[in-house]
């Protein structure tokens, strides 16, 4: 994150802090679609990411006053949601599956590099959907979100080679389920 | 163990040093390098169904807070929550400072913006985590307020407040413990 935009953040939650509705929103805005898609790969059930979505938005609400910018803003949301995914997942102890995977992608046979495309991502989501939750969360945040592993221990509140350790055995299962897809692919 | 954060760009300046110098003389690293970022690149572009779970939360913000007291009240509690709600209010009870609540269904969620909170309840007021359970007494207690209903999974509780709700929402909105104290009017339901 550049530092102008970090230095906004701070602006931001310093007016969240002060019950700021239109800097509440703003900020909502900014992340919306990073949590959402970070949530929706660590929980793969929409009514679930609503529910957390609304927690965690809840959560910064209520405890911006309380960010002392010890960590960057993105940090703090993301760890927050992670810790509410996790109690979700627990309060609805039921397997998570991602139900609607075949619905989202095409199946229908098209030209012939669409077909290869939508059956290599068909390939890639049913494999990430057989990582565990806190694997999936570090693959989303090292390769969509592009965080360094240290800041992904620190949303995870795990040790940095627990980071490194989930995402050696993540690569392993994709590498196995998609072996001979990828062209570079060893 | 380090590839994954080479191809994110995202190593401290001396593990790049070191994981370029590593790189020119390790076939294999480089083969595993190259097809991470062609996963890296298939990953990001895995479509997301996104639109689906937009929150009405922060949308309605603007309308008031009400609207947020709303949201929380029909939050979905599973049953361990209810079952809590349920020793909440029998303990409160035994202090003769809430009225029964009533009893959690024999389902595996309850939808607290039921017909009967709404009739009864007049404000919402959310502690923070760490309040006790003395503290919470004594901040309803202090303004003669009764909990009708909850916690909600959020930790909201729905009070009815006879004498003037305005002056009794600021006074509760002074206790330390209390992150959120609102009016819940009939008409603003969703």
């Amino acid at each position: 994150m550049a530092q102008s935009d970090n230095q906004a953040d701070l602006r931001l939650i310093a007016l969240v802090g002060q019950r700021d509705r239109d800097a509440f929103r703003e900020l909502y805005g900014k992340y919306q679609t990073r949590l959402t898609r970070f949530l929706f790969n660590v929980v793969r059930q929409p009514q679930i990411v609503e529910e957390v979505l609304d927690d965690t938005m809840m959560v910064v609400w209520e405890r911006a006053s309380s960010f002392k910018g010890e960590s960057k803003l993105s940090t703090w949301m993301f760890a927050i949601a992670y810790r509410k995914a996790v109690k979700a997942l627990r309060r609805y102890d039921e397997p998570v599956e991602d139900h609607d995977r075949d619905g989202r992608i095409s199946t229908a046979a098209g030209p012939e590099e669409e077909y290869e495309l939508s059956r290599l991502r068909r390939l890639l989501k049913t494999a990430m959907a057989e990582l565990s939750p806190d694997h999936r969360a570090v693959v989303d945040l090292t390769y969509f979100h592009e965080l360094g592993y240290r800041e992904i221990a620190e949303i995870l509140n795990c040790p940095v080679d627990t980071v490194k350790t989930r995402m050696f055995y993540a690569r392993r299962h994709l590498r196995r389920c998609l072996e001979g897809e990828l062209p570079d692919w060893i | 163990m380090l590839l994954p954060w080479r191809v994110n760009d995202t190593l401290e300046p001396g593990e790049a040093t070191w994981f370029e110098a590593h790189l020119a003389q390790c076939a294999e690293c480089r083969a595993d390098l190259a097809a991470n970022l062609a996963l890296r690149e298939r990953y990001a572009q895995l479509p997301v169904e996104m639109e689906a779970v937009r929150s009405p939360l922060v949308d309605q913000l603007a309308d008031g807070p009400s609207v947020v007291s709303w949201k929380l009240l029909r939050r979905r509690v599973t049953l361990g929550w209810a079952l809590a709600a349920q020793a909440a209010v029998a303990a409160a009870a035994a202090v003769a400072l809430f009225v029964a609540m009533p009893s959690a269904p024999e389902r595996d969620y309850n939808l607290l913006g039921s017909e009967a909170a709404e009739e009864a309840g007049n404000a919402i007021v959310l502690f923070a985590p760490e309040t006790t359970e003395r503290e919470l007494r004594a901040a309803l207690n202090a303004v003669r307020a009764r909990v009708v209903d909850g916690p909600t999974a959020s930790g909201a509780y729905v009070v009815r407040v006879s004498d003037n709700r305005a002056a009794a929402l600021d006074r509760l909105r002074a206790v330390p413990q209390v992150v959120l104290a609102e009016p819940i009017d009939a008409g603003g339901a969703p």
